[in-house]
């Protein structure tokens, strides 16, 4: 593909890049996600560092509060500095500030749970949730990151880059399967992402959650980039008729959110 | 509590608890230091900056601040705007404030309320959570200012917020907390080690907390605890201002009521919030 308005999906590295901060926000990333908090020891055996190594990071990163002991000494989990920096993202994300008003219509006109998120690598960040109250199931908050192969939203964000570059993504990628609908190998996402590239939406049944819908169209600022995507989520079962009538709202949303956004946008 | 904190009294908190934490840990990594004093300094009232005005906020200088915000860069957690060139948190930032167990929900949630209660008081209002031996406040609601600087600690033995975390939190870390404070008396007020057991059992049992000029002279406030599903502390609420209006009869009539109301209000949003919503 010639130049992408897209910036590359593989990690980038500046001749600029301090390993360690990698490292230490790597740390941070892998404790946000345990569901309790972890010891030295846990963290070494999930990053394949050494516990003294590991400890060194650890005590920086709670010097300037975005680590905090956990209740049971010797755990660590996120500081107040961590959430309140996530906090201020959302709060003072140029984004957010222009898709909020759009969003919250869309979420009056539709009645289904309307969400936003961005590409984080082989995860998706979500930004916003107008939520339906009715749904239950497995919890999603602003700012909560899951993986985008499985998801409405990730795939039409996936499916604006290179084939080759989402091959080299998720080389050697291990695919959690969450139900029997999981799109859980790299041939299986290529070539769902070759369908929604062509058609332009992603429309899924259930990859995540049984018995969920999900439909999704990309947001492309001025120079036909990639910023994020928009999305409905919904627990009943719709005909193609009111499918479509969803996507073309979702398609106006997505048309007016990125009016507003100059080429080479960053989220 | 309300004065804004220098670095003599951040030093002053940080001897009190007996730590030996001077200044910086002895582990640490410089540049990861950096790095996170770099995230620190965008905030509301400031939230895009040009390099120099990063590198002025961090006291580093320029080229040590290029080569930090490029890497935060690489590592997708800070964004260029496409005409102005200026720095800003990126939404995928968003991400580092969540985690299963403490949620930016809880920030999100509380700040609408918190707001409400500023403007209700006049007083300065503080919402914070404990790190370590000291509390932290994560939002300010001051006078003709909206949110404030992050991370002022505060000792916890003469601090409402403080007093309310040590009461509520973990039994096993308030053994080791209690264990590790030196007591230093910033007042003729500010508690010893036998008042303050006393008074966090009574802290405890009322559900709220007071001091009186225990950290400054001319300072009062009051602090209730914000608890999670199963009773455990998540936050707390401060209200703190001077001693003129902050009498002690103000506190219990008008201050100590409405901050119960609103961490009551705070706490049962968030539970709410973390029973049940749907993914994707």
């Amino acid at each position: 593909m010639p130049e992408s308005p897209t910036p590359s999906l593989l990690p980038r590295r500046s001749r600029y890049f301090i390993d360690s901060v990698g490292r230490g926000f790597e740390i941070l990333r892998i404790i946000a996600e345990s569901p309790e908090p972890l010891t030295i020891t846990e963290v070494a055996a999930k990053t394949g560092m050494v516990a003294s190594t590991v400890l060194r990071f650890v005590e920086t990163l709670r010097d300037l509060d975005f680590l905090a002991e956990g209740l049971v000494s010797g755990t660590y989990q996120p500081g107040p500095a961590a959430i309140r920096t996530g906090y201020l993202a959302l709060q003072t994300s140029p984004l957010l500030a222009l898709a909020q008003p759009v969003l919250e219509a869309l979420y009056r006109n539709l009645g289904e749970t309307v969400n936003m998120a961005v590409l984080d690598s082989r995860h998706i960040v979500y930004l916003a949730r107008f939520k339906q109250q009715d749904m239950r199931s497995i919890s999603v908050h602003a700012g909560s990151r899951i993986p985008a192969h499985c998801t409405a939203l990730g795939k039409v964000m996936l499916a604006q880059h290179d084939p080759e570059e989402v091959a080299a993504l998720y080389e050697g990628y291990d695919f959690p399967a969450f139900t029997e609908a999981t799109t859980a190998s790299l041939d299986r996402l290529l070539a769902s992402l070759e369908q929604v590239r062509a058609q332009g939406f992603a429309l899924q049944e259930q990859e995540l959650v049984t018995g969920h819908q999900a439909q999704a169209v990309p947001v492309f600022d001025a120079g036909g980039g990639v910023a994020a995507a928009i999305g409905t989520v919904s627990a009943r079962s719709r005909d193609q008729a009111s499918l479509a009538a969803e996507r073309s709202a979702l398609t106006e949303a997505a048309a007016a959110i990125g009016a507003s956004l100059p080429a080479g946008f960053e989220a | 509590m309300a004065p804004p904190r220098s670095k003599e009294s951040k030093a002053a908190g940080k001897a009190a608890t007996g730590e030996e934490r001077e200044g910086l840990s002895r582990y640490h990594v410089e540049a990861l230091a950096r790095a996170l004093k770099t995230l620190a300094v965008f905030d509301e009232a400031q939230p895009e900056m040009t390099l120099g005005q990063v590198s002025e906020r961090t006291g580093s200088n320029p080229a040590t601040a290029l080569r930090v915000i490029s890497t935060l860069r690489d590592l997708g957690l800070l964004s260029a705007r496409a005409d102005s060139g200026r720095y800003f948190l990126s939404a995928r930032s968003a991400r580092l404030g969540f985690s299963s167990f403490v949620n930016q929900d809880l920030v999100t949630v509380a700040y609408p309320i918190l707001r409400a209660l500023f403007r209700r008081l006049g007083d300065s209002v503080y919402f914070g959570m404990l790190a370590g031996a000291e509390a932290v406040d994560i939002l300010t609601f001051r006078r003709n200012e909206v949110v404030g600087a992050f991370g002022q600690r505060f000792p916890l033995y003469c601090t409402p917020g403080g007093k309310v975390a040590l009461a509520y939190c973990d039994r096993n870390l308030r053994r080791s907390i209690l264990r590790s404070l030196s007591f230093e008396a910033f007042t003729p007020n500010t508690p010893d080690r036998a008042r303050l057991e006393a008074e966090l059992e009574q802290v405890a049992e009322q559900g709220y907390a007071v001091s009186i000029e225990e950290l400054s002279v001319g300072i009062a406030g009051a602090a209730a605890p914000i608890l999670g599903r199963n009773g455990e502390l998540l936050a707390y609420v401060v209200s703190s201002g001077p001693t003129m209006r902050m009498t002690e009869n103000h506190i219990h009539e008008v201050v100590v009521p409405m901050l119960l109301e609103t961490a009551g209000r705070i706490s049962q949003l968030v539970r709410y919030a973390t029973r049940d919503s749907a993914g994707e």
